[in-house]
């Protein structure tokens, strides 16, 4: 090995000496740093806080979006600000917000985009005040995308359909319009016609459009046709084109959720075209879905009527027997419904999922939604009332979730600080800023002898990197700067931090209690309208069990006459 | 008399089948004109509000503190989604990989596509990372123009300095053969 060799290792190895002991001074500093890191001043690009929010209001969760929302962009977007309250049923603050908008869009202090000009009229139209969101929705005419168009056109057309200007909007609609929105639209528009006007053809030209314009592939859209064909067959029921009416009852699907009235009402039909074997076969079809809705009852009382009609009587007492025995079941079943409710609320019985003992024949879960909690829960979520306030426990609900996970969130927290704080001393205590100063500043005079020696070259300083090594302890002297400003201020951070979870876990801990307390009252009430609604079906539900034992009676008191006759007969006088 | 009967309570029944939509709940339900005997306290509704106010702000105070503890500003890394408005692309679902490791994955909703679609920036992950060279990939599986189905892989090698890192994911459209694009922005 030449001496060269030998002196040129000997370098080497005194230069990765320095690396180790440079990488040892690094490793010192981004230790301390990571147990030191403090909260720096956290600021996301501002497009992407904006997008995130966008992305949270557009997709419906609206909590979320609030959540996200500082001062400055509610400040800013005061639009969506709102239109994530009304998201979140937060309807109290709304007129004031809306009336301060309009106020400053006067002054001309705020301009508003297109999207903004959109929201305001649909905001509107679900507050129900159409006038002002047709006025919103003026602006913009020609400025949408056509999916953005489909939707203003559904919106202006109900407007004025709820103003009572059937004229104005068939001329919306005479727009170039297609898909889901149009076909509601049109289905509306055709609703409004058959109850305004004595000419139903406008009703009907209505409701064809509607047919047209839907695809009926998403379950939507089958909902939606479903809906279109029973309106058509009732139109042309009332105008007396029997079998028109029929063929349309027949094109709603049996699993349709109106599939009992149609079926119902193509009985009807079929009665009227006297043939009772349809009637009563359309009606026999109707007894398999559940008696809490009329047409399944009014299907029980109508079979034994078309017997009757037919002159099989003993079919028709049976008929009779039948349905006054499965109303009978139903007020029994309704009973002890109403039991339960009193005796355990709404939410154990109807919201939430529960398993209480000797209740399964209610409670029971399964894939098929035709149990008796499903039949039941159904009926009373079409009352709008009892949707809203069941909407309203949901999410409380959610919230609650919420809270309780950030409270063992925060119980980990207030753990890890104390943890840190702990570190944080011995740390501190092994951790010398002046003397990792020393060793800088041994490995900065190190380097310097290095660059300063005769002996090498231009190429070996450069392959020794000699550069980077002095730009790597420059970095370090300043990171220590840096480190030495973050412990000084470290203990007081992890105090802060450590009060503030503790702060925070206190109001959390409150909140769940307002929030136990109120869903508490809010059961009490879901209980209250659902009960109210039950007793509704129960009135119902005993008037058809007395027109059933009416029609028995009726039947009984036909037979007695005619076994009268019969005795006359005998007598030779009704010869 | 019957026949009578029944046909004054199939008007009754035309009349509350109009209202009712399915599709409609939020839009057309709202003009059912079904009775409405009783409805909730108004009392309660305005307590309800109140406390949901009061969570929201609560919310909001414990997502930053959860971010400053667990993210700090200088070790945080955010990945977010956006895709082109003229992107036809239909997104099925996301993987994300930092340095090989899955770190999260999302199946997405048809109104979520369509929030992306509108300007909408998903943050897809918010974590912690230490200084120095790291890699992140992005696994796109979904639905192109005419139905042509991608799984597409997209790496990023990234130097993560002493301050929060954000990286941005875009979706676009090739103009010429209307592929879907993948392109990443460093923010």
């Amino acid at each position: 090995m030449s001496p060269y060799l030998k002196l040129r290792h000997g370098k080497l190895v005194t230069y990765f000496t320095h690396c180790s002991r440079i990488t040892n001074v690094f490793r010192v500093i981004a230790i301390a740093a990571l147990l030191l890191a403090s909260p720096l001043s956290y600021s996301m690009p501002k497009e992407l806080y904006e997008g995130m929010i966008q992305f949270e209001l557009d997709r419906g969760d609206y909590f979320k979006a609030l959540t996200l929302m500082d001062e400055a962009y509610k400040d800013a977007h005061h639009v969506d600000y709102i239109t994530a309250l009304k998201g979140f049923n937060i309807n109290s603050d709304i007129d004031q917000a809306l009336k301060k908008l309009y106020a400053q869009e006067k002054k001309k202090s705020v301009t508003f985009s297109r999207k903004d000009y959109f929201k305001i009229g649909r905001l509107e139209y679900q507050l129900g005040r159409c006038k002002p969101a047709l006025r919103a929705f003026k602006k913009l005419k020609n400025k949408l995308s056509p999916e953005q168009k489909q939707e203003w056109i559904f919106y202006r057309a109900n407007c004025f359909i709820r103003l009572g200007s059937n004229k104005n909007a068939m001329q919306v609609l005479n727009d170039t319009v297609d898909g889901i929105w149009a076909s509601h639209a049109y289905y509306n528009l055709g609703v409004s016609y058959d109850e305004t006007s004595h000419n139903k053809s406008k009703a009907l030209k209505a409701f064809k459009l509607a047919i047209l314009l839907n695809k009926g592939k998403t379950h939507q859209e089958k909902a939606l046709k479903n809906q279109i064909n029973l309106s058509v067959g009732s139109v042309y029921l009332n105008a007396e084109k029997l079998d028109l009416s029929s063929n349309f009852f027949k094109k709603v699907y049996l699993d349709a959720s109106i599939a009992p009235q149609a079926l119902y009402l193509n009985g009807l039909a079929k009665l009227e075209l006297n043939d009772f074997r349809a009637a009563t076969q359309s009606w026999f079809s109707v007894k398999k879905y559940p008696l809490v809705n009329q047409s399944v009852a009014e299907a029980l009382l109508a079979i034994p009527y078309a017997y009757e009609r037919s002159g099989y009587i003993s079919q028709t007492l049976e008929a009779y027997l039948e349905a006054s025995s499965a109303f009978e079941t139903e007020l029994k079943i309704i009973s002890k419904i109403d039991g339960l409710l009193k005796k355990y609320g709404a939410s154990k019985i109807l919201i939430e999922d529960n398993n209480i003992e000797g209740l399964e024949w209610f409670l029971a879960k399964d894939v098929v939604t035709n149990t008796m909690k499903a039949t039941y829960f159904s009926y009373f979520m079409s009352n709008l009332e009892i949707y809203d306030a069941v909407e309203l426990y949901s999410e409380l609900k959610m919230l609650s979730e919420s809270l309780q996970f950030w409270s063992s969130q925060l119980e980990v927290f207030s753990q890890s600080i104390k943890d840190k704080q702990s570190n944080f001393t011995k740390q501190s205590k092994l951790f010398s800023a002046a003397k990792t100063q020393i060793k800088i500043d041994k490995v900065l005079n190190r380097i310097k002898k290095i660059q300063n020696k005769k002996v090498l070259t231009k190429p070996q300083i450069d392959r020794l990197q000699i550069t980077e090594m002095t730009h790597g302890a420059s970095k370090l002297t300043k990171r220590l700067t840096d480190l030495k400003i973050k412990a000084a201020q470290g203990r007081g951070q992890l105090k802060s931090q450590y009060e503030m979870s503790n702060k925070l876990n206190q109001q959390t801990k409150t909140s769940e209690k307002q929030l136990k307390a109120l869903i508490k009252k809010l059961d009490v009430q879901i209980t209250r309208l659902i009960r109210g609604q039950l007793g509704v079906l129960k009135t119902q539900m005993l008037a058809n069990f007395e027109r059933s034992e009416q029609g028995l009676v009726h039947v009984f008191q036909d037979i007695a006459e005619s076994s009268k006759k019969q005795k006359n007969r005998l007598d030779g006088r009704y010869k | 008399m019957y026949l009578r009967r029944f046909l004054s309570l199939l008007t009754i029944l035309t009349f509350i089948s109009f209202g009712t939509s399915i599709l409609s709940a939020a839009e057309i339900s709202k003009d059912k004109k079904k009775p409405r005997p009783k409805s909730l306290d108004s009392a309660l509704i305005k307590e309800a509000e109140q406390l949901k106010k009061q969570l929201i702000q609560l919310n909001s105070e414990l997502y930053k503190f959860e971010e400053e503890l667990l993210h700090p500003a200088n070790t945080q890394l955010g990945v977010f989604l956006s895709v082109s408005r003229d992107s036809s692309f239909v997104l099925d679902s996301i993987e994300i990989r930092l340095d090989d490791k899955l770190v999260t994955s999302y199946i997405y909703k048809e109104n979520e596509i369509s929030s992306l679609k509108n300007g909408g920036i998903q943050r897809l992950y918010l974590g912690s990372l230490a200084d120095g060279r790291h890699k992140l990939t992005a696994r796109f599986n979904g639905q192109g123009a005419n139905n042509q189905y991608f799984r597409r892989k997209k790496a990023l090698p990234f130097t993560k300095e002493h301050s929060a890192k954000f990286i941005q994911l875009v979706v676009t459209e090739s103009k010429t053969n209307n592929e879907p694009l993948f392109k990443v922005k460093a923010w």
